[in-house]
């Protein structure tokens, strides 16, 4: 494999790893020490140069650091989802404390994400069952959807700013729609039982059906906004459309050895995604979407293009950068690394 | 609703308690003890403050359940559920809210909650067998009352209803609930009438055994008076021999007294004990769950050797660091 730009985060294990919506040479890692187990968190702004990955800026916290997201209004100001529960938003251009904390979660928040299209909102999951949607103004939530479970993935429809999706502990995808009313299911309107099989007759291909587990992480399409990916515990990434909820997933992808920890789809291609999981690999996946499918046939089963095999603990956190030809992306693991690499390398057998 | 008494359920007790209940209640069945200004028919206009209804019952569960937030064995924990062979998945222990029973006095928000993930939860409670399961999940948008849901409404927690997953229905309609009401007690009515015609017979058989145990008791006392004047006599006896006795008993019961109630130091040290084998046991689980991987990665894991330490008792986490263990300090400094 092509050789690979590295940085250490010495002292600390990565969580997550997001590539600016700005600028193509800057990275953000959210990391923790001891694993996360106990301890502090550590954010670090990463700027790419000539000299390789440079350190612009690192916020310390109180308490472990398990994702992060860049601000789509600001350029300068990333928020990051704190053990303790609270959401930290910090600005480069300020030293040391971040510029806003947002607490409301009762147990560790695991995840968060900025609203792609308005730009004006961030949504954060926690293991408190909740899933909160914050404007970075106030300090505190505009609105709480429920749950139930722990909370371990949320994310907006790429296109469509009302549409948010969670992922949890009860083997469940659930969508909220916040165009409907409150009254109405808490906007709930939409859950995909992630391990069932399809309601109906039944399939003849791939089994899509497995005893429930918890799902760590999701992404949206970014090509098909009716298009989810999924992973967690059993291992297998899977992809739903969220227009019919218990028809099945349209695909299936097998092959990672422990749980997936975190995916994503491509920015570039509408079939391509990546996972990062348990097994100390980073995979990249063609989930063979085609035409409409036969659901009578089964979930089609997608294809593993490749393997990255260089991180020596658990990989935690995987993104695409967005710039460029395309295929750049950013791993981090538990190994105190983070790795820049292109994965059109895998794709072409090296 | 709350078990008053100190013994468990049964379905005798719960027959009695039915007959016993005020009947100016019944229209919160639905909604668990809440008061009767707080039921579905008044939640429909208060929108604006369901926000923090559900506030106010996160605050609840997070003081009933589970260990407190940011406990490092949680969150060990969660990653060793996470290597865990998935047929054999095992649920982390902790932020489990929506087991809770809405703490007395909640509002609409949180008896919708609760409701909600009792219905769509049981997946992880009772693993059935995946046929089995899966067999029961595709009833969409069923009418609101089946008995099974019944008696979730009403309280019978030890049953699980098995309308849950995908069916998008755990939250009931307030104008729903209220046009099914009547349909709903007629159907409780019909049930009670069942069960009563079958065990109607036994109730006369437990008036029976009641005489019985009355019987019994009385002989018990009796047989308690004749021992009680035994021992008096004998105390009376022992005084008369002498006082040695007497202080040795005293001393005795200084010993059970001092005994009986536990220093504090005792529960902190308990306490410790307990918490060490939390991070242990969650270290052990992982550990199990990669001990047939032998690469090389897994052979040179840090985060597996720290592992390994705190299975075998070599480190702990003390405060917000991770230490060696006293025993293991001792070894390093002899060696």
């Amino acid at each position: 494999m092509a050789a690979m730009l590295e940085f250490r985060t010495q002292g600390y294990n990565p969580y997550a790893v997001k590539y600016s919506p700005y600028y193509d040479s800057r990275i953000a890692v959210a990391s923790s020490a001891n694993f996360g187990i106990v301890g502090n968190g550590r954010v670090y702004s990463l700027g790419l140069s000539a000299q390789g990955i440079q350190v612009e800026k690192t916020f310390d916290t109180n308490d472990a650091l398990y994702d992060l997201a860049w601000s789509e209004i600001n350029e300068n100001q990333l928020v990051t989802a704190c053990g303790d529960g609270s959401l930290k938003l910090f600005d480069l251009g300020v030293d040391d404390f971040p510029v806003m904390n947002f607490h409301e979660h009762k147990r560790e928040t695991f995840s968060v994400a900025w609203n792609p299209v308005t730009k004006d909102t961030f949504i954060s999951s926690s293991w408190d069952g909740t899933v909160k949607i914050w404007s970075p103004t106030r300090n505190h939530s505009i609105k709480t959807l429920p749950i139930g479970n722990c909370t371990y993935s949320t994310a907006f429809c790429p296109s469509n700013p009302a549409l948010i999706s969670a992922v949890s502990s009860d083997s469940h995808l659930r969508i909220f729609d916040l165009r409907t009313p409150s009254s109405a299911k808490y906007h709930l309107v939409s859950t995909v039982p992630v391990h069932a099989a399809p309601a109906g007759p039944s399939a003849q291909g791939p089994s899509a059906q497995a005893a429930p587990a918890e799902v760590l992480t999701h992404d949206w399409n970014k090509y098909n906004d009716t298009v989810i990916a999924t992973g967690g515990v059993d291992r297998i990434l899977r992809t739903f459309d969220i227009r019919s909820p218990t028809a099945g997933p349209l695909s299936l992808m097998q092959g990672h050895e422990y749980a997936v920890r975190r995916l994503a789809w491509s920015p570039h291609a509408r079939d391509v995604l990546i996972s990062a999981s348990y097994d100390m690999t980073v995979r990249l996946w063609h989930d063979n979407a085609g035409p409409p499918q036969d659901l009578a046939l089964g979930p089609r089963l997608g294809q593993q293009m490749g393997v990255m095999n260089r991180h020596t603990e658990f990989v935690t956190g995987v993104d695409w950068c967005l710039f460029g030809m395309g295929g750049w992306v950013a791993s981090v693991g538990w190994d105190e690394r983070v790795l820049l690499w292109d994965s059109n390398m895998l794709m072409s057998g090296r | 609703m709350a078990e008053a008494s100190c013994s468990g359920p049964s379905p005798f007790k719960s027959l009695v308690d039915h007959h016993q209940r005020n009947t100016s209640h019944h229209q919160d069945r639905f909604v668990n003890n809440t008061p009767a200004g707080q039921s579905f028919r008044s939640q429909q206009a208060q929108g604006p403050s369901s926000q923090n209804d559900f506030a106010a019952f996160m605050d609840g569960a997070s003081q009933l359940s589970g260990p407190p937030p940011h406990h490092a064995a949680a969150r060990l924990a969660n990653h060793a559920a996470a290597l865990e062979p998935h047929q054999h998945h095992h649920q982390p222990h902790f932020a489990q809210p929506q087991q809770q029973q809405p703490p007395a006095g909640m509002g609409g928000w949180a008896a919708d909650f609760a409701r909600f993930a009792q219905q769509s939860q049981p997946q992880q409670h009772h693993q059935p067998h995946p046929q089995q399961q899966h067999q029961q999940q595709p009833m969409p948008q069923q009418p609101m009352f089946h008995p099974q849901r019944m008696a979730g409404a009403f309280g019978f927690q030890n049953q699980q209803s098995p309308l849950y997953g995908p069916t998008n229905s755990g939250f009931l309609d307030p104008q729903v609930a209220h046009a099914q009401r009547p349909a709903a007690e007629a159907d409780f009515d019909t049930e009670m009438s069942k069960w009563m015609s079958q065990h109607g017979s036994s109730t006369a058989q437990n008036a029976k055994a009641m005489e019985d145990v009355d019987a019994v008791m009385e002989q018990m006392a009796r047989a308690l008076e004749v021992t009680e004047n035994a021992v008096q006599e004998q105390d009376e006896l022992a005084q008369a021999q002498g006082p040695q006795l007497t202080d040795l008993r005293r001393e005795e019961i200084g010993h059970l007294q001092s005994s009986t109630p536990p220093s504090e130091q005792e529960t902190t040290a308990a306490e410790a004990a307990k918490g060490r084998s939390e991070v242990s046991e969650a270290a052990e689980r992982l550990l199990d769950s990669v001990r047939h991987e032998d690469g090389d990665k897994w052979k040179n894991s840090i985060f597996l050797s720290l592992m390994r330490d705190f299975r075998d008792g070599k480190k702990d986490i003390v405060g917000d660091e991770i230490r060696e263990t006293e025993e293991e300090e001792v070894v390093s400094r002899t060696s």
